[in-house]
């Protein structure tokens, strides 16, 4: 016993030492914590989209602004910030129609409302985002219309519209939060690829039933319409031994603008020409006849030829490859930009 | 003598131990605020901060970016791949995170594209004025070329997003996805800003309660073995003859004598310590064949007797009397009768009054059983 208490105290204090210097690191270690370091989410596994809710409103709202801001003096100079593409030909040689008759009505009311969005999941650029309108004032038919982001720096400009064709029913797309799949002109997983969907629709409007595509093109009151015009003029050239054509070509390049559906299909929007011509004998007068081509032949002295040019945006659908649904085109825009005495 | 050296050391260090902990948690608090700085010095107009960083170290950030003199900035935070695609293959400084508490870790990451290899072309779509100024000057344009910072303002990738000359602040909380911050210094001449990152930090007090409760446990401990090393003093004097004793010794007499010269509060005490010990040991004896006489003889009122009996209130320190010395005050006058006929009460009133009550008669109250016993043993 005597032993053990000379040998205590030693260790107590080399007991207390250690304590004392445990508890100065753990001191020191509580003092300098440590650095945290970026910890980011994965990268989700599928693509998002590239839009959210909020940033496609304000999207359609900056265009709107845009076009109504061009639409109330009818100048078409500021359209370029938010507007490309076809559209912007289009509304140009529409603003320009509406300031020489006074009549806003030649431009097409395009309502910045939206019923759906359609929102790209693209990564890169160029990027492209869709969206349908509510039914307008003038209670035409919806419209749907096209945005694109061209480059990272630029904004999202409206590319394109059509008004679509009465009680159409429009494919159904993958909700806003899970984003649309863009799809390749040449993308082969379809009844036809965009490219050729809408080269061959332009063929079948040239040829109508001789069309080698009629079959895949059900008739639609775009081709109606187009047919009625057709017959009007023939009807007024025909004593005059006159002719009348009408001719569509698809843009060459850049044409075609496709998103995925919810069913594998693709919705695809492309642009074209079109060139109508209306000859006559000689001496006789080919006057234009609508209020667009009034304005756009201005005052130069009718001639036995008459050459309207239109910028055309059609939308169709195309289902899957092996769906067996049929391409169902969804609306068109057909806007006279340009005429000709000669 | 080590016992107490022990306690005493104890005693500092749990004292020293606590107040460490309470320093911990008040003067050597970390800040409330973490905020980190860039030092970028690199090419580009342009900082982005790595996916992970703006959250660092909480959800809440405030961002504060800076330029030099009149120049524009803009901060805007998008998703990686918008602010990646935005910032393209321009030269730019990345932040990847803290160096330090007070540092963002930059990198340079140059441009993909030499800006000198075609200069008529650089940022064109961005910067026409700039390319106007280079066909004239001829030489070396591209050392020359004014730097112009693009701007990101406006895009409608941007989730939030602010420009301002000189310096702007943006608040942004975190949320689902990979977000990044670009920090553009805008326009001719442009640098890229130094950025302040700030996060509120909940700072963590883990010493806190360790070190009072350790600190409160070894001052327990110190005085403890302070308290029971007194005893073995005592006994030492005593019991060091035979190692055996120490046990049963302990508690009795060594009491008074431990109190005796730490507090030097009773010195007379000490010093009369044992004939009193043995004087009041007899005196007890007879108070209490007399109290066992009354209590014989008046079977009514044993309690006030019995407490007297077994010294308790004695024992109670003066200043505590009133409290428990209620009883037996309060109890006499109500059942008197006893207190006339017993000389002990009487002689037990007066000693309280003069405050002997305490010390004599109670240590001999309790101990002189043990006091015997002591005597047995250690003869």
């Amino acid at each position: 016993m005597s032993t053990t208490r000379r040998h205590g105290p030693p260790f107590h204090r080399a007991r207390l030492a250690v304590a004392a210097a445990a508890a100065g690191t753990l001191l020191l270690a509580g003092c300098a914590a440590p650095l945290p370091t970026a910890e980011p989410e994965a990268t989700p596994a599928s693509p998002q989209p590239v839009l959210d809710d909020g940033q496609e409103t304000a999207v359609l709202e900056d265009v709107g602004a845009v076009l109504a801001a061009a639409s109330e003096e009818n100048d078409p100079k500021g359209l370029k910030a938010r507007v490309t593409g076809p559209a912007l030909t289009i509304r140009t040689s529409q603003l320009e129609v509406a300031k020489e008759r006074g009549d806003a009505d030649l431009v097409t009311e395009l309502p910045s409302e939206v019923q759906q969005v359609v929102i790209p999941t693209t990564q890169t650029w160029p990027r492209t985002s869709y969206a349908v309108s509510v039914q307008p004032e003038s209670m035409q038919s919806p419209r749907l219309t096209v945005y694109e982001q061209a480059t990272a720096r630029k904004p999202y400009k409206l590319w394109g519209w059509v008004r679509l064709f009465p009680n159409t029913t429009l494919p159904s797309f993958a909700a806003p939060e899970i984003g649309s799949e863009a799809v390749a002109p040449d993308d082969d997983s379809l009844l036809v690829s965009p490219t050729d969907a809408i080269a061959q629709y332009a063929d079948v409007l040239n040829l109508g039933s001789r069309s080698s595509f009629a079959d895949t093109f059900p008739d639609d009151s775009f081709r109606a319409l187009l047919a009625e015009r057709s017959k009007l003029w023939r009807d007024a050239l025909k004593p005059a031994d006159g002719k009348y054509s009408l001719k569509f070509t698809p843009d060459e390049d850049d044409a075609v603008r496709a998103v995925r559906t919810a069913d594998g299909g693709a919705l695809v929007v492309g642009t074209l020409t079109s060139r109508e011509t209306m000859t006559a004998e000689e001496g006789a007068v080919v006057p234009p006849s609508t209020e667009t081509e009034k304005a756009l032949f201005g005052d130069e002295d009718a001639s036995n030829v008459l050459k309207v040019g239109y910028d055309d945006v059609v939308a169709i659908y195309v289902p899957p490859a092996d769906s067996g649904e049929q391409v169902l085109v969804l609306g068109t825009e057909h806007v006279a930009t340009s005429i000709a005495n000669s | 003598m080590l016992q107490r050296i022990i306690a005493a050391v104890l005693v500092v260090v749990g004292l020293v131990a606590a107040a460490l902990g309470v320093a911990s948690a008040t003067v050597w608090r970390d800040s409330d605020t973490v905020a980190a700085t860039t030092a970028y010095t690199g090419d580009g107009t342009m900082l982005v901060t790595d996916p992970g960083v703006l959250d660092l170290v909480d959800d809440d950030v405030t961002i504060r970016a800076t330029v030099p003199g009149e120049q524009q900035v803009t901060l805007a935070i998008g998703r990686d791949v918008d602010v990646t695609g935005w910032v393209g293959e321009d030269a730019h400084g990345t932040v990847t995170g803290l160096t330090d508490w007070e540092t963002l870790a930059t990198t340079a990451v140059a441009a993909q594209q030499e800006p000198a290899a075609d200069e008529e072309t650089p940022a064109d779509g961005e910067s026409p004025a700039a390319d106007e100024e280079t066909p004239a000057e001829g030489e070396t344009p591209a050392e020359e070329e004014p730097v112009v910072g693009p701007d990101p303002a406006g895009s409608d990738m941007w989730l939030a997003e602010t420009t301002g000359t000189g310096s702007v602040t943006l608040r942004w909380s975190d949320r689902p996805g990979r977000w990044q911050l670009l920090a553009a210094g805008v326009g001719e001449g442009a640098v890229a800003p130094t950025i302040e990152l700030s996060w509120p930090r909940e700072v963590e007090t883990p010493l806190l309660w360790p070190g009072v409760v350790g600190g409160a446990v070894l001052v327990l401990l110190g005085l403890g073995i302070g308290a029971a090393s007194l005893r073995p003093k005592r006994k030492q004097t005593s019991g060091r003859r035979s190692a055996t004793a120490a046990t049963p010794v302990v508690p009795a007499p060594s009491e008074p004598a431990a109190s005796g010269p730490d507090e030097g509060g009773a010195p007379a005490e000490t010093s009369t310590d044992t004939a009193q010990v043995r004087l009041l040991t007899r005196r007890e004896l007879r108070e209490r064949e007399e109290a066992e006489r009354l209590a014989q003889q008046q079977g009514r009122a044993p309690k006030p007797r019995r407490a007297w009996l077994t010294g308790q209130i004695p024992i109670v320190p003066r200043e505590r009397r009133p409290k428990t010395a209620a009883q037996p005050v309060v109890d006499p006058t109500r059942s008197h009768p006893t207190e006339q006929d017993s000389a002990a009460t009487r002689a037990d009133a007066w000693r309280r009054t003069w405050g002997f009550g305490a010390g004599t008669s109670s240590a001999p109250g309790t101990t002189s059983d043990e006091t015997d016993e002591t005597k047995d043993t250690s003869r």
